[in-house]
């Protein structure tokens, strides 16, 4: 899609040049915001733009237009985010890098749903969250775990934490927009988890007057992808209805063991987003998503039980977004969102009932939002207060029920303090949260950007991160009497608390290529883990985790015209556990992608080589030794072929090489596929 | 839903949102109507506390049913049997007591009889034929930090070893002498934890009787 028509937002950028000086997204730029270019490079998207009147809305036309004269720098202008700042500007204008995957690179890459568009990404490793997969696939980022790292949908809080993982592959692909990384602490904009970022999955809106998209594919293991999407844009509003269906066998990489590594079943969803501007300057969007999954799992426990699993999760969403843009610099921006995450989990004991069990998690979050943003000067301000109320209810917690509030006010100035040939860019924020639970949390950041020269970017973030406890980690009282511990909660659990910067500088030295180095350290305290250590079994969550993570990531990306793109990157990533003076389990010291995107001129076929390297990983034994994986990579390969003007015939393999292993790395084995693509 | 694409009133706009909103809901209330009834499909069978298989050499193997966390299950050695007796504090009919994981013998902390548990070591089963003439223990209190509520100690308590990875209990490999209360001997060696569908809770052993020394 065109990012025009998505943004309709303040004009924060107004005095910024129209000629984009830099490569934002130096972490990302073999695959993210280089690439982000593509998205404007589909031959039939420009006519699709002129068929709709635009909404009218000064500071989006702004936004918008770009000087084209480059086509790179037409795209980074082009391409909006909002995840870095919390409203609307160019990707090329970022203060704090942020990769963006855009709607073409995720549908070139076959990606069905976000924890494949995000495995993808350069520094970023997707992980599962519990054993027979049934904590889902969750992202470290920076080197840090899954609850590090802040899910939003449309900027807002999702739910569904279960374990400290949101599970990524129940956001399919078929509503999203572009998927926005930001990486280092951002808790100074979104608060609690945001310590080694954000994720941002930005949903469609409706882009032309009347748009259809149908999509099927079939792979191994009997994987079936169906989705469809439907879109209708008038002067005054637009409207988007989206839905898919996706099931799978699962799979088992160890045949000798019951336990499966990914579980069998569906998902089924529906999204819908409608945006009314009633008069000018007023927009209304209302967003609706229902989702349903059933899945299917066996795990082996110690002791020889097997347990048939069963999952069956529900999460109903509804937000609505008043926001009034006055004819000056200004705007007001409210929002109000409602979701709702149910999950009824059975555990079947094959061959007895004695330990089956029957649990029902709901966690219900309600958020509002105020944003208001001005420009005086050379300073836009944002000022915000945001409420949160949270519920949870499941048979772990003693009552059964647990609820807590927070109320946080944040404050960000973008300060402009050079504009000519020689940019600079100061951003202080600061945000206080108030946690009903465990009372109050400062979090600043600082970021600065220096622009020496058009080639040249300069950027560099250092602020505080923090996570709330879970209602897990503060109330669950679970004994475990077969074998004679207990675990339980401590209500007086402090939040986690980290400090983290993030430097990098990006060269564009030809429109051909780009180059980008960036360095990044976390010192994470307070970290929640199990104190085993009391012999009689009585185990307690408690703040005694100390860890740092740190590293750099080089990349470069070249390209050809439009016909070839080539990107690398690397990143090392040395984490220590400073408790226990040892690297953390599960991470690479080094990581390598590479990307090959190969499009030769009007024959309408697009290939896409993607490869991903991950040296040895430690895993820790409790009692045994600790193990190293071996290291592995991966690489993916998809051919897409234009068959007709509105269709697209497509065929892929994933994970050509078989990587991955049973018990630590339980990557999908090579897999299979082919579709079609029909859009109108 | 029907849309005047000409409509130029705010307030019928606003109700188009509204509507395509209420339209959403809509669907996902006929949705959410489909909840599945799940539920197990094996219903455990609960046999008996006390199961003996006779293995044909003179020994026997015993199941007992342990799973439950607040009363114990008495076994008489001599029989074999399970015995519910008024007061197990003050009483000789039971010789060893099963709870959980927990297996104590009726002396010392645990009763007012003399059984007495001796772990045999580097002899197996088969080739114990007269029981040690001495070296018997009796359950005691164990001794802890001075903050802490003394704990039972039983002789019997290392019969398995804890495996911290996957939270189990396995058998240790050795045999015990145990002195009954009636003064006979008998030799035991512990063979699991778990029934066949894996549920914790059922101590397995082995048991045969021994010479006196």
């Amino acid at each position: 899609m065109h990012p025009k028509r998505a943004v309709s937002g303040l004009g924060r950028l107004a005095g910024v040049g129209a000629r984009g000086l830099v490569v934002a997204g130096i972490l990302a730029c073999c695959s993210g915001p280089r690439l982000a270019r593509a998205a404007t490079e589909d031959p039939g998207k420009n006519d699709r733009r002129s068929e709709a009147e635009p909404i009218e809305d000064p500071i989006e036309e702004e936004l918008g237009e770009g000087d084209e004269e480059d086509d790179d720098d037409a795209d980074q202008q082009r391409t909006i985010v909002i995840t870095a700042s919390r409203t609307k500007e160019r990707l090329s204008d970022t203060a704090v890098v942020t990769e963006v995957v855009t709607r073409e690179q995720i549908e070139a890459s076959g990606a069905e749903n976000a924890a494949e568009i995000l495995e993808e990404q350069p520094g970023v490793q997707i992980t599962p969250g519990a054993r027979g997969g049934a904590g889902g696939l969750g992202i470290r980022l920076l080197g840090l775990d899954p609850q590090h790292t802040l899910i939003l949908v449309d900027g807002l809080r999702t739910t569904g934490r279960l374990n400290g993982v949101i599970d990524l592959t129940r956001f399919s692909s078929e509503g999203l927009r572009q998927v926005e990384v930001v990486k280092g602490p951002a808790s100074v904009l979104y608060g609690s988890d945001a310590m080694g970022g954000v994720v941002n999955l930005i949903t469609r809106d409706a882009e032309k007057p009347l748009a259809g998209e149908a999509h099927f594919a079939y792979g191994s293991r009997n994987t079936v992808d169906a989705s469809g999407l439907v879109a209708i844009m008038r002067k005054r509003w637009r409207s988007r209805l989206s839905g898919g269906f996706h099931r799978t066998d699962g799979f088992d990489l160890d045949p000798s063991t019951e336990t499966t590594n990914s579980p069998s079943g569906y998902t089924a969803n529906v999204g819908h987003r409608t945006i009314v501007e009633p008069r000018e300057g007023v927009k209304i969007a209302a967003t609706t998503d229902y989702q349903q999954r059933d899945l299917q799992g066996v795990i082996e426990e110690g002791g020889g039980a097997v347990f048939d699993r069963r999952n069956f999760t529900r999460v109903i969403g509804a937000s609505l977004t008043p926001e009034i843009l006055w004819s000056a610099p200004a705007r007001l921006r409210t929002r109000l969102h409602y979701s709702r995450f149910s999950d009824l989990a059975l555990l079947d004991q094959r061959g007895d009932d004695d330990l089956d069990t029957l649990e029902q998690t709901v966690d219900q979050l309600i958020q509002a939002l105020a944003q208001y943003d001005h420009m005086i000067g050379r300073h836009s301000l944002s000022a915000g207060i945001e409420g949160l109320v949270e519920f949870l209810e499941t048979p772990r917690l003693p009552g059964g029920r647990r609820d807590r509030q927070r109320i946080a006010l944040f404050l960000q100035d973008e300060w402009r303090i050079a504009d000519d040939e020689v940019k600079a860019r100061l951003v202080p924020g600061l945000r206080v949260d108030v946690d009903s639970l465990f009372g109050a949390y400062v979090m600043p950041r600082l970021a600065l950007r220096v622009d020496p020269h058009p080639k040249w970017t300069f950027r560099a973030s250092y602020g505080r991160g923090f996570r709330a406890p879970s209602f897990r980690e503060m109330y669950l009282d679970f004994p475990n009497a077969a074998v004679g511990y207990i675990i339980r909660g401590d209500p007086n659990l402090d939040p986690e608390t980290s400090w983290g910067g993030l430097g990098g500088v990006e060269w564009h030295p030809t429109p051909w290529l780009d180059v980008g180095a960036a360095a990044f350290h976390n010192r994470l305290r307070n970290l929640i883990y199990i104190d085993t250590s009391d012999a009689m079994g009585n185990w307690a969550y408690a703040n005694i985790g100390v860890a740092k993570t740190q590293g750099i990531e080089l990349s470069a990306t070249a390209r050809a015209k439009k016909i070839l793109q080539l990107g690398a990157s690397y990143t090392l990533t040395d984490s220590r556990d400073l408790i226990l003076h040892k690297a953390l389990p599960g991470r690479s010291l080094h990581q390598g992608s590479m990307v090959v995107s190969v499009k030769p001129p009007r024959i309408g076929t697009h290939i896409n080589l993607r490869a991903k390297l991950f040296s040895s990983q430690l895993y820790y034994g409790e009692a045994l030794e600790d193990t190293r994986t071996d290291p592995f990579a991966t690489i993916d390969l998809r051919v897409s072929q234009r068959i007709w003007r509105y269709f697209d015939a497509f065929v892929g393999v994933d994970n050509i090489l078989g990587a991955g292993d049973a018990r630590y790395i339980p990557l999908a084995p090579r897999s299979f596929y082919g579709g079609v693509n029909a859009r109108y | 839903m029907t849309i005047d694409l000409s409509c130029p009133l705010t307030a019928r706009r606003t109700f188009r949102a509204l509507s395509s909103l209420g339209l959403s809901l809509g669907l996902v209330s006929g949705l959410t109507a489909c909840t599945p009834d799940l539920g197990g499909d094996d219903a455990g069978e609960d046999g008996p506390p006390v199961v003996v298989s006779d293995n044909g050499d003179g020994s026997s193997t015993i199941i007992v049913d342990s799973r439950d966390e607040e009363s114990w299950v008495y076994l008489d050695l001599e029989s074999l049997m399970e015995v519910s007796p008024v007061s197990a504090d003050d009483s000789e009919e039971w010789d060893l007591g099963f709870l959980r994981f927990n297996v104590k013998g009726n002396s010392g902390s645990s009763g007012t009889a003399d059984v007495g548990v001796l772990l045999v070591d580097g002899v197996p089963f088969d080739s114990l034929d007269v029981a040690p003439a001495d070296g018997y223990a009796v359950d005691d209190v164990m001794g802890g930090p001075e903050d802490m509520e003394p704990e039972p100690g039983y002789a019997f308590d290392l019969w398995y070893d804890y495996d911290m990875d996957t939270h189990t209990l396995a058998a240790r490999d050795v045999v015990y002498a145990v002195r009954s209360a009636s003064g006979n001997y008998f030799k035991i060696q512990m063979l699991d934890y778990y029934n066949d569908a894996g549920t914790a809770g059922y101590v397995k052993f082995k048991v045969a009787p021994l010479t006196a020394p």
